[in-house]
């Protein structure tokens, strides 16, 4: 099993390589197949133009059938986005790295679901219970059982 | 398994969840998305939904894709699952399994998943090799050094062979070790010292002569023997053959000498060893009819002395016929009083003895003809003559009775007479009229009428 998801970690990767990323997304680095970074940038005219953030994917053995522990990278000076979804430790509120993860979605496709979760951001804000959410955060998001309750983001 | 495709396969044919081509393909029939089997069932494991559009999905809601699909994805191209240990087979999908198990050169009996065995390179001919393997490859490793053991060269172990058979230092024998020579020593000595000083090689043309000779009679003794045992072998079949004759023939075989010795002495013997119910019983009629009939003609042009025996100096004794060469004979002539007819002549050969016994059953049959004939004949002169007697016979008998007719017709005429007239002429008077001859007045005929004279007195 654990080969089935280096496999198909392999032939993303090759996608990746071969096919470029999609606009505002660069492969930062992808050493092995347990952990890779990109940057994010949201283009086009949005809260968070010119901005630059650094995404984590983290792999398990189950991939792609289990979803990647994602979230924003923040140390060394890099810092997650202000977003209401966005928790300041770098967690993501987001369904579809949660229960509505399917093994059909990749990593690009989860970049740009993020991206455009980002863009279509109207207010700069941290979540309400980001305090406490984050006191008490696993290191793992995919330990937290969010409650998804915004849609329209 | 995984799998290598030789071609990359069309996007269309790979299941989304593990993005390779469909394996085991099966088709949700809620939502009609095609995934592998065992990816959508993990999935399903996972998330009780279709990975695709969300719906609601169970193990229940899956069926086998299109075969269509199934045959797309199982003719693809893939490569040996043990390339990576130098099998360069390559074949469609669905026949890959019977190569890894059947015919695949690399193939593991442990299974197909076992990982590849961690090689080590040798450090000196740089093939890899697995790790306990190195080991016995060490010693043995063509491009590991060695010592000439003559000259102490030192040079790779591949190139030693090559070496030996041409340092100056190694030890040879002479070049005439097979004709004898013992001499032994390093290789520039042979031709420097020893060849002129060998006595071998001075007679090295007539070794030369005398091995070609040998070989040529060695190959001709091969080629004898050879021939020596087809003919083995046919003179076995040929006294099978004649084993089988000599059975068939049974008492008519008879080795040469047997046949010399009873011409020789007359044939006296060889009544005695036929067996009883061979050897003629009674053919003394025809033969004695013959000698009557026939004069023997060739009877003179036979040597007086191998045909005394047949002929004794007794008038009655039999001729033979001729055209009856020696068929009947032997032994005859000694026993002349009581076997009249000779036993069959073993001297010649089956076929003569077969002309003259078929000789004698024509011969017996004309015998047995002509006695018929005649006793025909014999037997109606018989019936004949007996007829004639029997009619005398009757003639007297008649006779008889007429002479008792008459004496009784004189008492009757004394009796009458008596009482009558008296002496009244006894021939005149007929007292019995009924009489068949009339009134006896000189009626009566002759009696020498009633006698027949020839064949009577034989009766």
């Amino acid at each position: 099993m654990a080969s089935i998801a280096s496999r198909r970690l392999a032939k993303e990767l090759s996608e990746i390589k071969s096919e470029g990323c999609p606009v505002g997304i660069k492969l930062v680095k992808a050493d092995d197949f347990a952990t890779w970074w990109f940057t994010i940038e949201v283009m086009g005219e949005s809260l968070y133009q010119s901005e630059v953030y650094t995404l984590q994917f983290r792999f398990d053995a189950q991939y792609p059938i289990s979803s990647p522990a994602v979230q924003f990278v923040v140390k060394d000076g890099l810092e997650a986005p202000i977003h209401p979804h966005v928790y300041s430790n770098g967690h993501i509120c987001a369904s579809i790295l949660g229960n509505e993860w399917s093994p059909v979605l990749s990593v690009t496709a989860v970049c740009v679901t993020l991206q455009s979760m980002l863009a279509s951001c109207k207010k700069k804000e941290r979540p309400v219970d980001n305090d406490r959410y984050v006191r008490n955060a696993p290191e793992n998001p995919k330990k937290t059982q969010f409650e998804y309750h915004d849609d329209s983001v | 398994m995984l799998l290598n495709y030789v071609q990359e396969p069309n996007s269309n044919l790979l299941c989304c969840i593990c993005r390779t081509p469909f394996n085991e393909p099966v088709t949700t029939r809620s939502c009609s998305h095609t995934f592998c089997r065992d990816c959508i069932t993990q999935a399903i494991s996972h998330a009780r939904q279709c990975p695709v559009d969300r719906s609601v999905l169970t193990l229940d809601d899956l069926v086998p894709a299109n075969s269509i699909i199934r045959s797309l994805v199982d003719e693809l191209v893939v490569e040996c699952i043990h390339r990576s240990s130098g099998c360069t087979f390559t074949c469609q999908r669905q026949l890959l399994a019977a190569h890894v198990m059947d015919t695949c050169p690399y193939r593991t009996t442990a299974g197909e998943e076992i990982e590849d065995v961690q090689s080590v390179p040798c450090s000196l001919c740089g093939a890899e090799f697995a790790l306990e393997d190195l080991e016995e490859h060490t010693p043995e490793c063509a491009a590991s050094t060695v010592n000439c053991e003559f000259c102490t060269l030192e040079l790779a172990r591949s190139e030693l062979g090559s070496h030996t058979g041409t340092c100056s230092a190694a030890i040879i024998p002479c070049v005439q070790v097979s004709n004898g020579c013992r001499w032994t020593g390093p290789r520039t000595d042979l031709k420097s010292q020893h060849t002129p000083s060998c006595p071998y090689e001075a007679l090295s043309g007539f070794f030369e002569l005398h091995n070609s000779k040998f070989a040529r009679v060695a190959e001709e003794n091969l080629f004898l023997r050879h021939r020596l045992e087809v003919l083995e072998s046919r003179v076995q079949t040929q006294q099978r053959d004649l084993n089988s004759a000599k059975t068939a023939l049974g008492p008519w075989f008879r080795s040469d000498g047997v046949y010399a010795h009873s011409s020789n002495n007359g044939g006296l013997a060889s009544s005695a060893d036929l067996p009883l119910d061979l050897q003629p019983g009674s053919a003394s009629t025809s033969s004695r009819r013959y000698s009557q009939a026939d004069t023997s003609p060739t009877f003179e042009q036979h040597p007086p002395d191998a045909l005394a025996a047949y002929f004794p100096a007794e008038a009655d004794s039999f001729e033979r016929r001729p055209g009856w060469d020696a068929p009947f004979g032997a032994g005859s002539g000694t026993a002349n009083s009581q076997n009249t007819v000779a036993p069959l002549n073993l001297s010649t050969t089956l076929e003569g003895s077969l002309t003259g016994v078929r000789a004698s059953v024509v011969a017996l049959g004309g015998a047995v003809d002509s006695l018929a004939r005649r006793s025909d004949i014999a037997l109606s002169n018989e019936t004949r003559r007996l007829n004639e007697e029997v009619m005398s016979l009757r003639a007297n008998m008649h006779g008889l009775r007429m002479q008792v007719h008459a004496i009784m017709m004189d008492r009757n005429a004394q009796v009458t007479g008596r009482s009558g007239e008296g002496g009244g002429g006894s021939n005149s008077v007929m007292p019995n009229p009924m009489s068949p001859l009339g009134p006896g007045d000189g009626a009566w005929p002759p009696p020498a009428r009633f006698f027949y004279p020839g064949p009577g007195g034989k009766l």
